[in-house]
């Protein structure tokens, strides 16, 4: 409860006592649904097939990458080759100006998101 | 092994139901003081409650649980009140006016006028507190907390929301007397 040092409730005190405000109808309710609500959503069947489908999908994607990766190889050596005079393989590429500003932007993105998504009451789980 | 899943599940929901009980209302009229609209209270009360559902199962320190929840709650609020982008056209501009104490407002006849101020006037003059006046006006006003908890939720020393509460009175003394004179 509030502490004692209210013994005397000035104008604001007693405003504030006063605004209070009961919840809408059926709002306890509402709330009281929310355990199975989220149960419902992590196990829908519609996701566990969307799991396989996007698996099945990712080992066709790395497959495809694997059987063709001497030509596209070549083509990326190639394209950055004429691009930047370097290959894309080569230890240069981390000295190259457009790489290091894509890294900071990432780094700077990076800690402006984690700073948004800093969550005292979540951090403390 | 796989009977230890649905008891923790059990427990975890029989939990949330008494949270629920305990402190909607308080959190649907801590969420209502910050915004003053119904709807967008519901929802910050809704997502506070998914989260404190969501947290439930790997919360440990249950002798904090009541500060846990405010927490998150005042952090529901100022994401979701930033998000709703609607505060900073309603709000009255005000500065932080620090250098004045309560005491120079605290006289008997401004206090006679005050009390004819509606409820959602009480509730848009505290939303247009500086924040952190506005969180520990907020929280103090629930009369759930002491002042050392409302520091704990609010992750500042006490005798700074004492002072904020304080500050928090004055400014809403001065904002409801506006209100008074306008009407």
């Amino acid at each position: 409860m509030r502490p004692n040092n209210s013994n005397k409730l000035d104008a604001i005190d007693a405003l504030l006592e006063n605004s209070w405000e009961n919840p809408p109808a059926h709002f306890e309710q509402q709330l009281m649904v929310i355990p199975s609500q989220i149960l419902l959503t992590q196990n829908r069947r519609l996701d566990q097939i969307s799991l396989l489908l996007n698996s099945i999908l990712m080992l066709w994607g790395t497959g495809m990458v694997l059987f063709f990766w001497t030509p596209l190889n070549g083509m990326l050596a190639s394209l950055s080759q004429g691009v930047m005079g370097f290959s894309a393989l080569s230890p240069q590429l981390l000295m190259h100006p457009i790489v290091g500003f894509i890294a900071l932007t990432c780094l700077v993105l990076g800690w402006v998101w984690l700073d948004m998504e800093k969550h005292p009451g979540v951090t403390k789980i | 092994m796989m009977n230890m899943i649905p008891r923790v599940q059990k427990e975890a929901d029989h939990i949330f139901r008494e949270i629920v009980k305990n402190h909607s209302s308080r959190i649907y009229n801590l969420a209502l003081m910050k915004c003053n609209q119904v709807t967008l209270a519901e929802d910050i009360s809704q997502e506070t409650f998914i989260r404190v559902y969501k947290g439930l199962q790997n919360f440990r320190d249950e002798s904090h649980i009541g500060t846990w929840i405010y927490r998150i709650a005042l952090n529901v609020c100022h994401t979701m009140i930033k998000k709703e982008s609607q505060l900073s056209s309603r709000m009255i501009p005000l500065e932080d006016r620090a250098d004045i104490e309560p005491e120079e407002l605290n006289s008997d006849v401004q206090d006679i006028f005050i009390k004819d101020v509606e409820k959602d006037q009480i509730r848009e003059a505290v939303s247009a507190l500086p924040p952190l006046q506005s969180d520990a006006i907020t929280l103090y006003y629930l009369k759930e907390f002491q002042y050392t908890e409302v520091a704990e939720i609010m992750d500042i020393p006490l005798n700074t929301v004492k002072s904020h509460i304080r500050r928090a009175k004055a400014n809403l003394k001065l904002i409801l007397m506006e209100v008074y004179d306008e009407t």
